[in-house]
Formats: C-alpha cells, sequence, structure tokens
C-alpha cells in the first residue's frame, strides 16, 4: 500500500503554522525518517497523519482518504506508537491494553482477546501479558506500546521517537523489531544511528517545511545539510 | 472525613447508597450525552490520579505548625464541571476504601455524598458557577474558591454529624458532636480554601485559557435536578429506614417465618446434644432481649459476660490458630510445588 | 516517617495489593461477582450487631483469618492497612469511653463500663470490615473487578474512569514524589511544603496533568477510543462460587443470630 501526501498543513487553534504545505510518499514497506529540530514539526505532522490533529490538504492510502473512519471491523490504516509509552499504555495490565484497540473496532471479545494473545507472542512479550505498565522497564513498555498499535493490524506505523527511553540493549532489540515489521513506516528519530540501520530514506523538516530527501547514507554525513535544517551532521 | 463501616447502621448506609448510586447515574448520563465527553474522559482520568497524588503533599500551616492537605472537590469542579467531577470523586473514594482502607465499603455511599456530591453537585453550581465563572479574574477565583471549599466542608461536616447519630453507634450527643466538628472543618475549609484558590490562580496565570475554557465548557447541572436530588432521597432514606431499621430483627424474623422458629429445629437422637448447646445460646439472655424488641437489644450487652470475655479469647486464639496453620501449610506447598 | 519516603511508601502500597491480586489461589479463582456478594452480605452483618456486643461478632474473624490464609494475603499487609484506618473509629469509640461511664458489669474485681464495651466493640467490628474489604481487593484482580462492574450495568464511562484514574495512579505520585525532592533539595533538606508555595507545586504537577491528558487522549483516540463500550457477556457462577457464598453468608448469618462465643466460654468453664 503506498501513503500520498499532498500539500498538507497543520495549523494550530492558535494560528502556529506547525507544518506548511507539505508533499511526500511512502512506498509499501519503505521506511522513511523524518529529521528535524524540536519544533520543526515532526510530531504535529505524526499526529495529524494518525487522525488526531485537523489538517489541510489531501493524505491518501491507495486512493483513500485517511482522515474518513474505516468500517466496523476493518483495520485502520494508521498505526502510531508514541513517544513516551506512559501515554500510551493507559490500561491497568498490558493484555487490556493490547485489547483495546480491536475491541474499539468491533471485533468482539473473542476475537479480540484472540489478535491480543498473538500480537503478544509475535513479539515475545507474552509473559508480560497480566503485568501492570508501572512495573515494567522502558524496552519492555515500549514493545508492549507497539504491540498495542499492531493488534489493530494497520497498513502503515508512524513512531515518535522509539528510541527514547531506551538503553542501548533495548535499542538494540527494537531495531531487530523494526526490520521485522512489514508495513510502511515513518519514524521521527532523533536517533541517527538507528535511521541509518533501520531507514532506507530520509525527510528532514525545518520549520514545518520539507528542507531535505534523499537517502540517509547521503543526508547524515553533510553537514551544510544538516547544520541547514538544524541538527548536527553524524561524524565517521 | 471518611467515614468508616463501623459507625453506620445498615438503614443509613444503604440509603446513602442508593442516593450516592443515583447520583452516580444521572451523573454518567450527562457526561456520555455530552459532546466532548470523549476528550474528558482521559483528563477525568487523569485529574482523579493528580488528586491522589496530591492529596498526599501535606504542607505546613503557618502559624500553627501543623500540616494540611487539598481535598480536591471544588478544585475538580472548577476544571471539569459539576458531573464530571463527581464522577472522579466517586473512582477516587472507591479506589481509596478498596485498595487503601481509608473509608468504609458500607460507608463508600456516605462518603460519596458527603466529599461529592456536597461539593461537585451542589456547592459548585450554587456558590462557585456564578461568582468566578461568568468572567473570570483571580481575585473572583479566589472568593469562589475559598467561599466554596467551607460550605462544602460545612455541609459535608455536618452530614457526617448526622449520619453518625443516626446509625446509634457512636454515643456522642449531637450538639458536643456538631461544636466539635463544625468549627474544625471551618478552619479546614479556610486553609484548603487558600490553597485551592492559589492552584486555580497559578493555572489562571500560566494557561488562562484552561480555566477560560472550562468555564465555557462547564454545563450547569439542571435546574430541576437539585429539587429532585433531595425529594429522591427523603423518600427512599424514609422507606429504607422504616424497613431496614428493624433489619436485625427482620432477619430473625425472617429465619422465625422459614425455620417456623428463631431456634433451628431438629429431629433426631444424635443432635440433641447439639440441640441443647443451641438452645441454650438461643435463649441466651442477649438474644431474648431481641423479642423485648430493638431498644432492648440495642442497649443491652449479651448475656453473662464472663462466659463472653472468656469465649472471645479462646475463639480468638483458635481461629488465629487455624489461619496459622493454613499459611504454614499454603507456604510449604508453594515452596515445594 | 520522612515526607519522601511517604510517597515511596503509598507506591508500594498500590504494588503490593496489585501482585497479590494476580495470584492463582482458590480465592482469586471464585467469581468476583461471588466475591462482592459475600462481602457486601459479611458487612451488612457486621454492622448489624448491637452497640455492646463485645463478643458475639469474635466468631466473624473466622472469614478474614482463613480467606486471608486461603487467599495467600499477608496478615502483615492486612493489619498495616487497619492501622492507617484506625484513627477515626478510636476516636469515635473514645468519646463513647467518655460519653458512656454506666457500669455493666465487673470483672475480677474492676468495673466495665458500657464504654468500654462500646469501644471495644466497635474496633472489632472496624476491624472486621476493613479486613472484609482489603482481602476483596487483594484476591479479586482489577481487570476482575472492572468486568464485574460491567456485568453489574454500572456505566461505562465510570469504568473507563476507574481503569485510567487507577493505571495513572504510580504515575501521578511518582511526578508528585521527584517534584518534592527537588523541592526539599532547595529548602535546605527534609520539609514539608510551604503552604505558600503549594499554588505553584501543585500548579505544575496539575500542568503537567493536562498535558499528559491530552496525550493519552490523543493515544486512545489513534486506538479507536470512542465512549460506548462492548458489554461483559454474562459468565456464570460456578459450583464454587455458590459453595464460597453460603459458606460466608450462612456463617455469618449464623454466628449473628446464635452467641457462639458465650457458648464456648461456659464450655470451658464447665471443663475441670
Amino acid at each position: 500500500m503506498t501513503l500520498a501526501v499532498r500539500s498538507l498543513s497543520v495549523v494550530y487553534p492558535d494560528g502556529t503554522e506547525a507544518v506548511k504545505t507539505l508533499s511526500f510518499e511512502l512506498g509499501r514497506g519503505e521506511s522513511v525518517a523524518l529529521i528535524g529540530a524540536n519544533g520543526a514539526g515532526k510530531t504535529s505532522l505524526l499526529l495529524a497523519l494518525a487522525g488526531v490533529l485537523p489538517f489541510s490538504g489531501t493524505a491518501e492510502a491507495e486512493g483513500i482518504p485517511l482522515g474518513a473512519k474505516p468500517p466496523v471491523g476493518a483495520s485502520h490504516r494508521v498505526g502510531m506508537v508514541f513517544q513516551n509509552p506512559d501515554d500510551q499504555l493507559f490500561m491497568p495490565t498490558i493484555f487490556r491494553d493490547v485489547v483495546f484497540g480491536p475491541r474499539n473496532m468491533g471485533l468482539g471479545d473473542e476475537e479480540s482477546a484472540r489478535r491480543a494473545e498473538e500480537t503478544l507472542r509475535e513479539l515475545n512479550i507474552a509473559h508480560l501479558r497480566d503485568r501492570s505498565p508501572l512495573k515494567l522497564s522502558g524496552g519492555e513498555k515500549r514493545i508492549a506500546s507497539i504491540a498495542a498499535v499492531l493488534a489493530m493490524t494497520p497498513s502503515f506505523l508512524l513512531f515518535d521517537e522509539p528510541t527514547a527511553f531506551l538503553d542501548p540493549r533495548a535499542r538494540r532489540g527494537l531495531i531487530g523489531i523494526m526490520k521485522r515489521l512489514g508495513q510502511a513506516k515513518l519514524i521521527a528519530t532523533h536517533d541517527f544511528t538507528f535511521a541509518l540501520e533501520t531507514c532506507e530514506r530520509a525527510i528532514l523538516l525545518k520549520d514545518g517545511e520539507m528542507f531535505a530527501v534523499g537517502e540517509p547514507e547521503a543526508l547524515f554525513f553533510d553537514r551544510a545539510v544538516m547544520e541547514g535544517c538544524g541538527v548536527e551532521e553524524i561524524r565517521r | 472525613m471518611h467515614m468508616a463501616d463501623a459507625l453506620l447502621s445498615p438503614s443509613v448506609g444503604t440509603t446513602m447508597w442508593a442516593v450516592a448510586a443515583g447520583a452516580a447515574a444521572y451523573a454518567a448520563k450527562r457526561t456520555a450525552g455530552d459532546e466532548l465527553c470523549e476528550r474528558k474522559i482521559p483528563l477525568m482520568g487523569v485529574l482523579g490520579s493528580f488528586v491522589f497524588a496530591a492529596q498526599m503533599i501535606n504542607f505546613t500551616i503557618p502559624m500553627t505548625g501543623s500540616s494540611g492537605h487539598i481535598g480536591g472537590g471544588i478544585l475538580l469542579a472548577a476544571l471539569l464541571g459539576a458531573c464530571p467531577s463527581f464522577l472522579t470523586v466517586v473512582v477516587i473514594l472507591a479506589i481509596q476504601c478498596l485498595f487503601f482502607a481509608d473509608g468504609g465499603l458500607l460507608a463508600l455511599g456516605g462518603n460519596i455524598v458527603n466529599l461529592g456530591l456536597v461539593p461537585c453537585l451542589v456547592v459548585y453550581p450554587l456558590v462557585y458557577r456564578p461568582i468566578a465563572e461568568r468572567i473570570p479574574s483571580p481575585r473572583r477565583i479566589t472568593a469562589a474558591s475559598i467561599l466554596g471549599v467551607v460550605v462544602s466542608l460545612q455541609l459535608g461536616a455536618f452530614l457526617v454529624v448526622l449520619e453518625t447519630l443516626l446509625s446509634g453507634v457512636a454515643e456522642l450527643p449531637f450538639s458536643a458532636f456538631l461544636m466539635l466538628m463544625q468549627p474544625i472543618h471551618l478552619a479546614i475549609g479556610v486553609v484548603e480554601g487558600i490553597v485551592t484558590a492559589s492552584i486555580l490562580c497559578f493555572v489562571y496565570a500560566s494557561r488562562p485559557e484552561i480555566i477560560e475554557g472550562a468555564a465555557s465548557q462547564n454545563r450547569p447541572v439542571s435546574r430541576a435536578a437539585l429539587p429532585a436530588f433531595a425529594a429522591a432521597a427523603l423518600l427512599v432514606g424514609g422507606a429504607l429506614s422504616s424497613f431496614a431499621s428493624g433489619l436485625p430483627d427482620g432477619l430473625e424474623w425472617a429465619v422465625g417465618k422459614i425455620a417456623g422458629s428463631p431456634e433451628l429445629e431438629a429431629a433426631g437422637v444424635a443432635y440433641e446434644q447439639a440441640a441443647e448447646i443451641q438452645g441454650t445460646t438461643a435463649i441466651m439472655p442477649g438474644y431474648a432481649f431481641a423479642s423485648e424488641g430493638a431498644e432492648g437489644a440495642e442497649n443491652s450487652p449479651s448475656g453473662t459476660p464472663v462466659a463472653g470475655v472468656t469465649g472471645g479469647v479462646i475463639t480468638f486464639l483458635t481461629i488465629a490458630a487455624l489461619g496459622g496453620v493454613i499459611s504454614r501449610f499454603r507456604a510449604r506447598r508453594a515452596h515445594s510445588g | 516517617m520522612t515526607h519522601t519516603s511517604n510517597f515511596a511508601a503509598k507506591i508500594r502500597d498500590i504494588y503490593s495489593i496489585e501482585s497479590i491480586s494476580s495470584g492463582n489461589s482458590v480465592l482469586h479463582r471464585l467469581h468476583p461477582g461471588a466475591k462482592i456478594t459475600a462481602t457486601a452480605f459479611f458487612l451488612a452483618v457486621v454492622v448489624s450487631f448491637g452497640r455492646y456486643d463485645f463478643s458475639r461478632p469474635v466468631p466473624l474473624l473466622s472469614y478474614p483469618v482463613l480467606a486471608a490464609a486461603l487467599g495467600g494475603v499477608p496478615y502483615a499487609l492486612l493489619l498495616r492497612r487497619f492501622s492507617l484506618a484506625l484513627p477515626f473509629c478510636l476516636l469515635a469509640g473514645t468519646a463513647n469511653l467518655y460519653f458512656d461511664r454506666a457500669a455493666a458489669f465487673t470483672l475480677g474485681g474492676v468495673a466495665v463500663s458500657f464504654g468500654i464495651l462500646s469501644l471495644f466493640s466497635i474496633l472489632l467490628r472496624a476491624f472486621l470490615c476493613v479486613m472484609a474489604v482489603l482481602i476483596l481487593a487483594a484476591a479479586t484482580p482489577f481487570t476482575h473487578l472492572t468486568a464485574q462492574l460491567e456485568r453489574m450495568r454500572v456505566p461505562s464511562v465510570l469504568i473507563t474512569l476507574f481503569e485510567v484514574t487507577y493505571r495513572y495512579l504510580g504515575t501521578l505520585i511518582d511526578e508528585a514524589s521527584s517534584m518534592y525532592t527537588a523541592y526539599s533539595l532547595r529548602c535546605g533538606g527534609e520539609s514539608r511544603v510551604k503552604m505558600r508555595d503549594m499554588g505553584s507545586f501543585a500548579g505544575q504537577l496539575l500542568l503537567r496533568s493536562f498535558d499528559r491528558a491530552e496525550r493519552v487522549y490523543a493515544a486512545m483516540k489513534c486506538r479507536g477510543y470512542r465512549s460506548c463500550r462492548v458489554r461483559q457477556e454474562r459468565v456464570p457462577f460456578a459450583a464454587a462460587d455458590y459453595a464460597y457464598m453460603f459458606l460466608v453468608c450462612g456463617s455469618a448469618l449464623l454466628f449473628r443470630l446464635t452467641d457462639v462465643t458465650s457458648a464456648v466460654g461456659r464450655l470451658a468453664a464447665r471443663l475441670p
């Protein structure tokens, strides 16, 4: 499935233009990194695509607008993994959280439970089923929040700083998971080495506008481009 | 001000539960019907945990050296509106009751009324809103908060006195109890009101849109609701009290109807010994008082006190020993299993 | 107890009940509706005792003691919680001591007043009530509790609210705790928050809560959250559930109607 974004703009109620007429495409199974300084509009873009923030312009998946509510039982097109897993895991147990999405899709108790169990097993966290999010490590919470989104079988995945709150080991585990996920992904991140390992393309944002787009290998080591965008280049 | 089960009678407890449940059903319906409900629920939840956490922050009261903590009813009402804040308080009290033994389960209904219904559904619409919400300003917010909290606590404390006395467990003369509760809660109310005001003013100074948004979004409790509440409460209370006040006797009446007599009769030689003990206990003075009428049973201790004391000690030790044996057995099973 | 450790203790309290409630004892496996019914009945019986019944309620101790043992709930935890619930009852009971001084009987030469009897009775019954509720909470996983509430037709708004509030308790207390640590370090060590600082202290926590709530709302919305929920299916009671309710309610009723304690006492007096 391809995601096509045309002239997308996000304007907050107080007038701030967070995203200004952005246009890009996401190919089947493609992982694209979204790079930019704080305030560049990354999170706003993700929230708009996820259907939380209103936007002008168009965002379509295979010709169907993203904003429309999917029919009962149909998968949500877009799944978003938030920066802070604590905001995403809002149920008292991990299982309750993972089953939340399918239930809201109208799948019924049994089918939702089955999906949830399956997703937990796929991500190797079935043992965390009845645990409270309060007691999990950063890495466990991150995987649990991904499970909560995957249970809704989205076609596209949006990630907001997925390596935040992770120690090196958990980060390594996350890279493995990202590589196994077949969906197209848009990953907002400050972690350039992470982006290098997981993404085929990178979009650089500055003040809500597209600043540059290209291969991570080409962009991340280019000082002029990176500094122009407001971030630092990686040294080899 | 959380009431405990042991100080309530069944009739008062159930009456308050009925009122609380009715109010909660009403508030849930109003909240669910609000277009902004979707957005409000996570806010209600997080603010509920906020109040919980904030209640743990003890602050020093100048010139007294004692410490206080905030309540939260009026604070929540100012931020969420009448019905959503009431539901939030219901949840807070339920969690405190179940997991922290702060207030009894039977008393939960009463606590919901005293600490939730009063500030959120009565005082907020009648006191806070008229003062502070049409045109919010730090001065109005302060005045409304202090007045609102003081009135809520006075009313709440008064209800606690009423409920405790109607239950007849604590032997406190009405005037003495009142003289104790009201002034204390006046002082607490002033302090809490000031702190509530300063929190709301801080929020107003940093993010005025929160206060202004709340002011415009908070739907008023419907005019008809309050008198309807009061009437329903009186009706339910009256009916339940007349039925339930005889509850202990009611139980024995029911047993009598079923078994034919209060003492459970059993035929057969094998039961004779058991029957003898039962017979003794059944015609124990304390039990016999019940047939004299509620007055007698309520106001006299059961039977021979010495038997009671020794029996109590032996029973207690037996039960404790049994408990210890079972625990040890489980522990050993867990280790080996 | 220092103030910071207050927060830590509170979080520990939440965790401890939670970890016990995920156990797998006989008690845990019972239908939550059966446990709620039995507890409610038990409470009603306990509070129905007369004001001066100091010995008749004693056999009722068998319920919390045995249930705690069966459910693997540590007695120490229960007693610790009870100590927190004690003050108000103690206060009311002590008032009785003062106002109700007529002598009821003498025991070993000492006059026992009605006030003492009612104080003891209040404390005993308070203990029974608190224990019953704590055991209910400790032997019932939170999600079973909410599922049962749904079956009992509690409005879904309230249930979601219950879950979200419960979920974020620990998080908010954590935040408050670190804010407090930062505050006290700038006040030269352990001290309570000054009243004049409460506005900004609690206000900051409040603003952060608003922001968090926005993010949680976004996360919920992304997963299709709409206020209406799917109804829980009815789960029938099993034989064990009926047996449990019969046992608890039946014995509570028995102990209410017959004075087992005095019978035991008299039996003991008869022994040589």
